[in-house]
C-alpha cells in the first residue's frame, strides 16, 4: 500500500494535506480543518475578512479547546440534553427577525454555508449551554442588595446622560440579572482555566504555520 | 431564554461557541473540498508496521477504499485512530489519480509508553532504589512524553538532595522497545558524597537556648564533636525533635520550620537555618478530677495539633468526657475555660464534674421479633459488668451507636420504617450507681421483593450469579441489598472484561402493599481483552520462570482478578521485591489492551543476625565431670544466630541458605537448597540439606550430628501439608553422664538411615493463638539397614489438638500426643541390662517435657532415668495429655490460662500406665501429673507467655553426690552412695505463643 502510495507520488507529484492533528486534550483531538472552519466562521460573525496566521490560529485553537472541556464536563455531568421544541421555537423566531420570508431566510443560510438543520442543531447545544452554566455555576453566585445598589451608583447613574434618573426599585432585578450573569461568566471563565491546567493539552506546531 | 437578550452570559457563552455546532457539520482545509466524492483508490499507511493490525484499523477507519471520498470522514478517522491512544500525530494526506480518483494515506508517530523505571548506580540508602523509581513519578503503562523524563530527573535530584547528596549527577538513559511502544528507563546516578549537617542558624523568638535546641535536633552526635550525615529521616525527625523539646517545655504553640539547607562544596556540609517561633507557654490543666498526664495528651488534640482554637478544646472536651464515661463514670461533665495570653503565658483548664462512678449491670433487647436478642447484642458495642469489663462498657457515644447498629441492621433487611431507641435508667433495682439500659426496637413492616426482572445481561449470561442476589424474590427489600446486588453484578462484569457495565434499579408497588417489583437494568458496554502479556525487569531471572506463572493469555477477558491473582503468583516465587502490574494507557478505545508486569528482583543475597535468650529450667553443669543437677536447675541461654541466603539461584527461583545457631545449648550450622515447585507442581517443593549440630539440650550427654537429607514438602490441600523425608546422619555422643558400665555402648558413634512421612492438619483460625479449630500430626518414620542404618527402629508420634469456644470468652483447648518407637534390629554390641534395657542409641530415642508437652518437667527431663546418675535417659513411647482453659483477664490484652497436664516418656509401648504413684526409686513409668496457672499478653507475633506448674507426683530417684570421676572410683570398689533426689515440683515457663 505504502509503495502505491509512492508510486503514485512519483507520477503525479504532489501530495495535499487533508487533515492533520493540530491540538490534542487527553484522548480527544482538535484538527486543523477545525481550526481553518472556526476562523472562517468567527470572520463570518463578525463581518470580517479572516485570517489564517500563527496568530490567528492559536487563538482559534484555545476557543475550541475551551469547547471541548465544557463538552466533556456536560458528558461527565449528564446534563439536559435540551429540548428540540424550543429549539424549533427559537429557530423561527430567529427567522422572522433576520428576513422578511422564509425564502430569503434560507438563501441566507446558503450564502453562509450553513443549513437549516445546522442552525437548528447549534440552537439546541445553546439551550444545553444555558442549562449547564444555569446549573454548574450560578448555584454559586450570590449578589447582595449592596452589590446591586454598588452597581446602580457606580454604572447606572453615570451612564444616565439627560432626563430623568431611573428608579433603583424598578432596576432592582434588572441590575441583580445582569451582576449575575457577570459573575457566573467570571466563575465560567475560572473554571476553564483551572480545566485547562488539569487536561493534557499537546499543540503540534505543523499545524499552527501561517496560511491557509 | 437565550435569545431575549436580558441574558448576558448565555450570550457571551452563545457567542464563544457558536462555531461549535457549526464545526459538527465537517469542517475542510481550503483545497481539500475538490476531492469530495473522487473515488478512493487505495488507502495506505507510514510507516507501513502499524501499532494497530489491519483487522483493527479496518474496523476503526471510517474510510474505506473503493468508495467515494466523504472529507468528514477525514476528520472522525483522526479522531478515532487518535482516540485508540496508539498514536501521537496523525496527517492525512490526498493525491490525485486520474480525475475522478484519489489515494489516502495516512502518516504517523506512534505513542509511546513507560515501562521499566530503575535507577543504577552505588547510591548508599537512604534513599532506596524504591524510593528513587517513586521519586520519578514515572507511572508504568501511562504514555511516555520527553518532558516528563525532565521532571523525573529532577525530582530525584530533590530526593537525592534531601537525602545530602548535593552533588549528585542524574542521567537518564531511554530505550525505546520493539515492544508494545514501552519506553524502558533507566536514571545512571552519581551521587557524590553525602553532605553533613553543621551548626543551625537560629532565627525568630525561640525562647529556647541554642544548645537545647540543637541538643533536640540530635543532629550532632553524642560524645564527639562531629555532625551527622545528612538524610530526609534525620531533618523531619530534628524539626520533631525540637517540637517536642518545646512541647516539653509546655510551649505548645511553638512553630518550628526549616528554611534552608544552605549547602558549603567546600567543606561538603551543609547549615540548616531554621525558622523557630517559641510562643507561649500553654498550661492545660483539670479541676475537678485528676487526669494522667498521657491521658491529657491523647485526649485534647492540642498536643498533636500545636494550635489552639476552640474546635480543638471542644474535641478535647468531649474526649476527655468519653475518657471518664468509659471508667464509669457516666455522668460525667466536662467544661473548658480558655484565659487570654499573660506575660508569655495560656491557661487552660477542663472543669471535670465525674459525678458518681456507676455500673453498667443490666441491658436488655424488647420488641425484636425478627432478629434474636443474641443476634442483635453481638453487634453492639455495650456490655454489662462481667469480670472482664468490672463496671461494663457504656458511654452515650456507644448508646447512640448501638442504636444506629440495630437500626441498620433491620433496615438492612426490609424494615424500613424500624425505630430503635435506647432507655437509660440509673438506681437500677434501687442499688445507687448501677445503670440499665433497655433497647427497645419497633420492628414496623417488612418489605419484601415480590419480583427480579433482569435487563440488559445480553452478553454476559448472569446465570451464575443470579442465584446468589439478595434481592431475590420473597426476600426483604432494602437498599443496602440492592447496593450489595449491585457489587455482585459490576463485579462480575469487572472480572469478565467490562469495566463499563453500568447498573440502574428501579422499583414499581406490588401486588400487596408490603411487596416490590424490582428491575435492574445493565448496561453492559464493551468488552475488554488481553491483547498481550508484557513483562519486565527481568535482569537474572529466566523469563520461562515468570511466564509459566502468567495465566493470562491474548484474547482472555480482561479481567482485574486475573491480572491480580498473577501478580500474587508472581510474588509468591519470593525473588521480586515489587511486582507492578499496569493496563497499558486504560482510557484508551482500543478494546485490547496490553496488560504489564513490570518486576524489580529483590536483592539476591541477604544476611540476617539474630539474638534471643532462653529462661528455664535448663540449667545445670555441661562439663564432663560434673553430676550435679541431674533434674536441671534454673538456667539463662543466650542464643547468637547468623544466616545468609541467596535467592534466585541460577535464576529458577532456587534458593541456597546457610544457616548457623550458637548458644550454650545447641552449636548447629546447616546448608539448605530449595527447589520450590518441582515437577512443574505448584505445590510441591524439594529440599536438600546438610546439618551439622552439637547439642546439649538433653542434660545426659552432648550429641554430634552429621546429616544429609532430602525431603519433599507438598502441600495437599489448604489445611492439610505432607513432608517425606530420607535422612542419613552419623550421631556421636560425649559427656555422657550415666553408669560407666554403658559407656562403651552409649560412646560409639551410630548411623542412622531413616525414611520418613509426616503429615501435619492445621485448621485452626489462628496459629499463634488458636481460638477454635483441630491440628493433627502424625510422623511415621522407619531405620533400618536396608537404609544403612546401624539401628533398626520404628517411629511413630502422633498429636491432636482442638480448641473449642466456651461461651464468647472462653477458649477449652486441650492436646494429647502419643508416640512409639519399636526397635526390630539391635545396635552391634547391645546387651540389656537392668539399668538399660532399650536398643535404641541414646539420641534417637524419644524425649519429652517442658513447656510444650508436659509442664510438670523441665525441657527432656521426662521418663526413664540412669539408676547411678540420675540423668533421663528417654524411653520408646510417650503420652502426653494437656488441658487448658484460656480466658480473657484485664481488657483486650491480657488473658489467663489453668491448666493441667498428664503424661510421661516410658521405657517401652507396654510400659505405658496411668498409675499415679511411683513405686520406688527405680520406677519411672507411671503417670505424672501437673496443674497451673499462666499470663499471656497479645502482641502482633502471638502471645508473651509465662506459664507456672505444680506437679503433685514429681518422680523422685537416686542421683550421684559427687563428680562423674568419684562415680568411677566407687564403681570400681563398688562403694557408691545413692543420693535420693526429686524432680522439683514447681516449674515455670516463659517464652512467645501458647504452649499448643
Amino acid at each position: 500500500m505504502r509503495l502505491a502510495f509512492f508510486l503514485l507520488l512519483s507520477i503525479t507529484g504532489f501530495a495535499e494535506v487533508l487533515d492533520r492533528v493540530a491540538v490534542t486534550i487527553g484522548n480527544q483531538v482538535i484538527t486543523q480543518s477545525e481550526i481553518a472552519e472556526e476562523i472562517r466562521m468567527s470572520a463570518f460573525l463578525n463581518n470580517e475578512p479572516p485570517s489564517f496566521t500563527g496568530k490567528a490560529k492559536r487563538e482559534a485553537a484555545d476557543r475550541l479547546m475551551e469547547q471541548m472541556l465544557v463538552r466533556r464536563e456536560m458528558e461527565l455531568g449528564r446534563y439536559s440534553e435540551g429540548s428540540p421544541v424550543e429549539a424549533a421555537a427559537m429557530l423561527e423566531k430567529l427567522e422572522k427577525t433576520r428576513a422578511r420570508s422564509q425564502g430569503e431566510f434560507e438563501q441566507a443560510l446558503k450564502t453562509a454555508g450553513l443549513t437549516k438543520q445546522q442552525l437548528q442543531d447549534y440552537l439546541l447545544w445553546g439551550l444545553r449551554l444555558a442549562t449547564f452554566v444555569d446549573l454548574r455555576f450560578r448555584p454559586a453566585v450570590q449578589v447582595s442588595r449592596e452589590d446591586v445598589e454598588t452597581y446602580y451608583k457606580d454604572k447606572v447613574l453615570p451612564d444616565t446622560k439627560t432626563g430623568k434618573k431611573p428608579d433603583l426599585t424598578e432596576m432592582r432585578q434588572q441590575i441583580r440579572q445582569a451582576l449575575s450573569a457577570d459573575r457566573a461568566d467570571q466563575q465560567m471563565d475560572a473554571w476553564l482555566k483551572d480545566a485547562r491546567t488539569r487536561a493534557h493539552v499537546e499543540i503540534h506546531k505543523a499545524a499552527f504555520e501561517d496560511g491557509e | 431564554m437565550i435569545l431575549d437578550g436580558n441574558n448576558a452570559t448565555i450570550r457571551k457563552v452563545l457567542y464563544r461557541y457558536v462555531a461549535a455546532a457549526l464545526l459538527s457539520c465537517g469542517a475542510l482545509l481550503a483545497g481539500a473540498q475538490q476531492y469530495e466524492g473522487k473515488r478512493i483508490s487505495v488507502i495506505s499507511f507510514d510507516p507501513s508496521v502499524q501499532p494497530l493490525d489491519p483487522a483493527e484499523l479496518a474496523a476503526i477507519l471510517p474510510l474505506k477504499a473503493h468508495v467515494p471520498l466523504k472529507l468528514s470522514d477525514v476528520k472522525r478517522s483522526i479522531e478515532r485512530l487518535y482516540a485508540t491512544g496508539r498514536y501521537r500525530d496523525i496527517e492525512v494526506n490526498a493525491l490525485p489519480v486520474g480525475t475522478d480518483q484519489v489515494a489516502i494515506q495516512f502518516v504517523t508517530k506512534n505513542s509511546w509508553f513507560i515501562g521499566h523505571v530503575s535507577v543504577s548506580g552505588n547510591i548508599p540508602d537512604p534513599p532506596n532504589p524504591g524510593q528513587l523509581v517513586n521519586a520519578s513519578r514515572l507511572y508504568l503503562g501511562t504514555p511516555f512524553l520527553e518532558a516528563d523524563v525532565k521532571a523525573a530527573q529532577g525530582n530525584i535530584s530533590r530526593l537525592l538532595t534531601a537525602n545530602g547528596f548535593y552533588e549528585a549527577v542524574v542521567k537518564p538513559e531511554i530505550e525505546y522497545s520493539d515492544v508494545a511502544e514501552q519506553v524502558n528507563i533507566d536514571f545512571v546516578i552519581t551521587p557524590g558524597k553525602r553532605a553533613r549537617f553543621t551548626a543551625p542558624n537560629l532565627t525568630g523568638d525561640f525562647q529556647l537556648s541554642a544548645k537545647q535546641i540543637i541538643k533536640a535536633t540530635k543532629w550532632k552526635k553524642l560524645f564527639r564533636n562531629t555532625w551527622q550525615p545528612i538524610t530526609q529521616t534525620r531533618v523531619r525527625q530534628g524539626l520533631e525533635g525540637v517540637r517536642a523539646r518545646f512541647e516539653k517545655s509546655d510551649r505548645l504553640l511553638a512553630t518550628v520550620q526549616l528554611k534552608t539547607l544552605e549547602y558549603d562544596k567546600n567543606t561538603r556540609r551543609a547549615t540548616p537555618t531554621l525558622e523557630i517561633q517559641g510562643g507561649p507557654t500553654v498550661d492545660i490543666r483539670t479541676v475537678g478530677a485528676k487526669v494522667k498526664r498521657k491521658d491529657l495528651k491523647n485526649n485534647v488534640p492540642v498536643f498533636q495539633e500545636h494550635t489552639v482554637d476552640n474546635d480543638l478544646l471542644e474535641e478535647g472536651r468531649r474526649n476527655l468526657r468519653e475518657e471518664f464515661q468509659s471508667k464509669g463514670f457516666f455522668e460525667a461533665e466536662v467544661e473548658f475555660k480558655m484565659e487570654r495570653v499573660v506575660n508569655g503565658k495560656q491557661e487552660i483548664d477542663y472543669l471535670i464534674n465525674p459525678g458518681e462512678r456507676h455500673r453498667f449491670i443490666h441491658l436488655e433487647v424488647k420488641g425484636n421479633k425478627y432478629f434474636t436478642t443474641e443476634a442483635i447484642r453481638e453487634r453492639m458495642f455495650l456490655l454489662p459488668k462481667s469480670f472482664q469489663y468490672r463496671r461494663g462498657r457504656y458511654s452515650e457515644v456507644f448508646t447512640r451507636r448501638d442504636e444506629q447498629t440495630i437500626e441498620n441492621l433491620y433496615k438492612s433487611n426490609g424494615f424500613r420504617d424500624a425505630v430503635v431507641t435506647a432507655d437509660t435508667a440509673d438506681d437500677y433495682l434501687g442499688r445507687t450507681g448501677d445503670i440499665s439500659v433497655v433497647m427497645k426496637i419497633v420492628e414496623g413492616t417488612q418489605y419484601l421483593v415480590s419480583s427480579l426482572k433482569v435487563e440488559g445481561d445480553e452478553r454476559l449470561s448472569l446465570t451464575s450469579i443470579l442465584p446468589t442476589l439478595s434481592s431475590a424474590p420473597d426476600q426483604p427489600f432494602s437498599e443496602f441489598n440492592v447496593a450489595s446486588d449491585r457489587d455482585t453484578i459490576l463485579n462480575y462484569y469487572f472480572e469478565n472484561g467490562y469495566p463499563n457495565a453500568n447498573f440502574e434499579y428501579s422499583t414499581t408497588p406490588g401486588a400487596q402493599p408490603k411487596l416490590v417489583n424490582l428491575q435492574f437494568k445493565i448496561t453492559e458496554g464493551n468488552r475488554q481483552s488481553v491483547r498481550q502479556v508484557i513483562t519486565s525487569g527481568l535482569n537474572h531471572t529466566k523469563p520461562k520462570l515468570v511466564n509459566g506463572r502468567i495465566s493470562l493469555n491474548p484474547g482472555n477477558p480482561l479481567s482485574p482478578l486475573e491480572m491480580s491473582e498473577t501478580q500474587r503468583r508472581l510474588y509468591d516465587l519470593g525473588i521480586f521485591a515489587q511486582v507492578n502490574m499496569a493496563i497499558q494507557n486504560p482510557d484508551d478505545d482500543t478494546e485490547r489492551k496490553y496488560v504489564i508486569y513490570d518486576m524489580e528482583e529483590a536483592r539476591r543475597y541477604s544476611f540476617t543476625a539474630g539474638f534471643g535468650a532462653q529462661i528455664a529450667n535448663i540449667g545445670g553443669s555441661n562439663a564432663a565431670n560434673s553430676l550435679a543437677d541431674p533434674a536441671g536447675r534454673a538456667g539463662f541461654s543466650p542464643r547468637v544466630s547468623l544466616d545468609l541466603t541467596r535467592i534466585n539461584f541460577m535464576g529458577i527461583g532456587h534458593t541456597v541458605s546457610i544457616r548457623t545457631r550458637y548458644s550454650s545449648l545447641s552449636r548447629r550450622a546447616l546448608v539448605d537448597y530449595l527447589a520450590p515447585r518441582i515437577f512443574g507442581r505448584e505445590k510441591l517443593d524439594a529440599n536438600f540439606t546438610i546439618l551439622y549440630d552439637r547439642s546439649n539440650d538433653v542434660k545426659t550427654f552432648s550429641a554430634t550430628r552429621e546429616e544429609a537429607s532430602v525431603q519433599l514438602t507438598d502441600r495437599i490441600s489448604k489445611s492439610m501439608t505432607g513432608f517425606f523425608r530420607f535422612g542419613y546422619r552419623n550421631v556421636t555422643v560425649g559427656a555422657l553422664k550415666i553408669d560407666p558400665l554403658l559407656l562403651p555402648r552409649f560412646s560409639q558413634s551410630v548411623r542412622i538411615g531413616i525414611v520418613s512421612a509426616n503429615f501435619i492438619q492445621d485448621r485452626r483460625d489462628d496459629p499463634t493463638d488458636a481460638h477454635k479449630g483441630i491440628y493433627n500430626t502424625i510422623d511415621l518414620g522407619l531405620a533400618t539397614k536396608a537404609f544403612g542404618s546401624q539401628a533398626g527402629f520404628l517411629r511413630v508420634l502422633a498429636r491432636n489438638a482442638t480448641y473449642h469456644k466456651v461461651g464468647k470468652k472462653y477458649v477449652l483447648a486441650r492436646q494429647t500426643s502419643f508416640g512409639l518407637m519399636p526397635s526390630f534390629e539391635a545396635q552391634r554390641g547391645f546387651v540389656p541390662t537392668e539399668n538399660d534395657r532399650d536398643p535404641i542409641p541414646l539420641p534417637e530415642r524419644l524425649y519429652g517435657g517442658g513447656g510444650n508437652s508436659m509442664r510438670g518437667f523441665p525441657e527432656n527431663q521426662a521418663g526413664p532415668r540412669d539408676l547411678r546418675t540420675g540423668f533421663p535417659l528417654g524411653g520408646s513411647a510417650l503420652l502426653f495429655n494437656t488441658t487448658e482453659l484460656r480466658f480473657p483477664l484485664l481488657g483486650d490484652s491480657i488473658g489467663g490460662v489453668l491448666f493441667h497436664d498428664f503424661g510421661n516418656i516410658f521405657d517401652k509401648p507396654s510400659d505405658i500406665s496411668f498409675r499415679f504413684k511411683q513405686r520406688n526409686l527405680q520406677d519411672f513409668n507411671y503417670m505424672v501429673h501437673a496443674a497451673g496457672a499462666g499470663i499471656r499478653y497479645r502482641t502482633p507475633i502471638g502471645p508473651v507467655r509465662l506459664d507456672l506448674a505444680y506437679s503433685v507426683n514429681a518422680p523422685k530417684f537416686n542421683g550421684f553426690p559427687g563428680t562423674y570421676n568419684d562415680l568411677l572410683s566407687c564403681s570400681i570398689n563398688n562403694t557408691c552412695v545413692a543420693s535420693p533426689q526429686r524432680v522439683s515440683r514447681l516449674q515455670f515457663f516463659f517464652s512467645i505463643g501458647q504452649a499448643f
